[in-house]
């Protein structure tokens, strides 16, 4: 009778290691994930995103987001721009072509943390109430600067 | 020594019970912010302009092409054209556009293709709210085309910003 309680404590040990190990394994998992969608916890405090309802989900995987707020334009982590009320001053525009901005042309073709990512999906994080102008002249210089896999993007809620 | 040893033993599995119980907080308070977390949703829009016969070949010979011109949420200009032509002209507001888009489709199910210029005022926002209602699944027999989100057919296949290269 001893014998047989003592075998069953010792099995409910060795099912609590086990059942650590999944636990363990599983918030691991999370961990992870979690740290490759800290950039959009991060980005909820700066942004707005316009709701829409049928997009689809963004790869968690080679994209590279480019936020749009009314102050600035960063990609990835780096502050690229300061914009006023949402728009682009003149000194940051070419000369010849109003639409292209030569100061983010130039600020992603010659950094090597950009430049080899035109493979990669270009997802703009625009405020709802950024206008589309400003948009519009950021899509036209990534297409450009040969940056063409370009998405926008929305929320299903605020 | 037996006694020392049993009550090590008994040590070990509460200190494993309240392991796997601070485990599995953790866990849950991952799971729920990855929940939180994944409520973003990308629109695809090819950049480059189409001319109008490449756009009908597109539109799968000769389909019915819709065209907006967004001046603002009060004023957007709907054309229909088919083979050159307008077959549908009209202006709305944009919280009638969704009517007029599904009416449209009705009434051309073999279109796919919708392009939009929009004014520069116009806020991101209204842009996306365009393509949240071209990309709403529909329920038109024989569409091919799918909603990513929900896998039913979308009202338009192809959505186009073809204002980008125009300055």
């Amino acid at each position: 009778m001893f014998r047989r309680k003592n075998k069953k404590s010792s099995e409910v040990d060795i099912q609590l290691t086990a059942l650590v190990d999944v636990l363990t394994i599983l918030l691991v998992f999370f961990m992870v994930q979690q740290s490759s969608s800290s950039e959009n916890i991060k980005m909820k405090d700066l942004i707005k995103l316009p709701l829409a309802q049928n997009g689809y989900d963004t790869p968690i995987k080679e994209n590279v987001n480019v936020i749009i707020t009314d102050g600035f334009i960063k990609v990835g982590d780096n502050e690229l721009l300061k914009l006023v009320e949402g728009k682009f001053n003149t000194s940051q525009m070419h000369e010849d072509d109003s639409e292209f901005i030569s100061a983010l042309h130039d600020k992603i073709t010659n950094e090597e943390e950009w430049s080899e990512k035109k493979e990669f999906q270009w997802v703009l994080l625009a405020d709802e109430k950024v206008p589309y102008e400003t948009v519009k002249k950021t899509i036209y210089t990534l297409a450009i600067s040969g940056f063409t896999k370009i998405k926008l993007a929305s929320t299903t809620q605020q | 020594m037996f006694r020392r040893k049993k009550k090590k033993s008994g040590e070990v599995a509460i200190q494993l019970t309240a392991l796997v119980d601070a485990l599995t907080i953790l866990l849950v308070f991952f799971m729920m912010s990855k929940v939180a977390g994944s409520n973003i949703k990308i629109f695809d829009s090819s950049v480059f302009p189409t001319s109008e016969k490449q756009a009908q070949a597109d539109g799968a010979n000769e389909a019915p092409i819709t065209y907006l011109e967004i001046t603002d949420v009060n004023k957007i200009k709907v054309t229909v054209k088919s083979a050159d032509k307008n077959v549908f002209e009209s202006v709305t507001a944009l919280d009638q556009l969704n009517l007029m888009l599904k009416n449209l489709k009705l009434k051309y199910p073999l279109m796919k293709s919708l392009k939009i210029e929009s004014s520069p005022e116009v806020s991101y926002k209204d842009v996306i709210k365009v393509f949240d209602m071209a990309k709403a699944p529909e329920s038109v027999q024989g569409n091919e085309s799918t909603s990513p989100s929900t896998d039913k057919p979308t009202l338009f296949e192809d959505v186009t910003l073809e204002d980008i290269f125009k300055g």
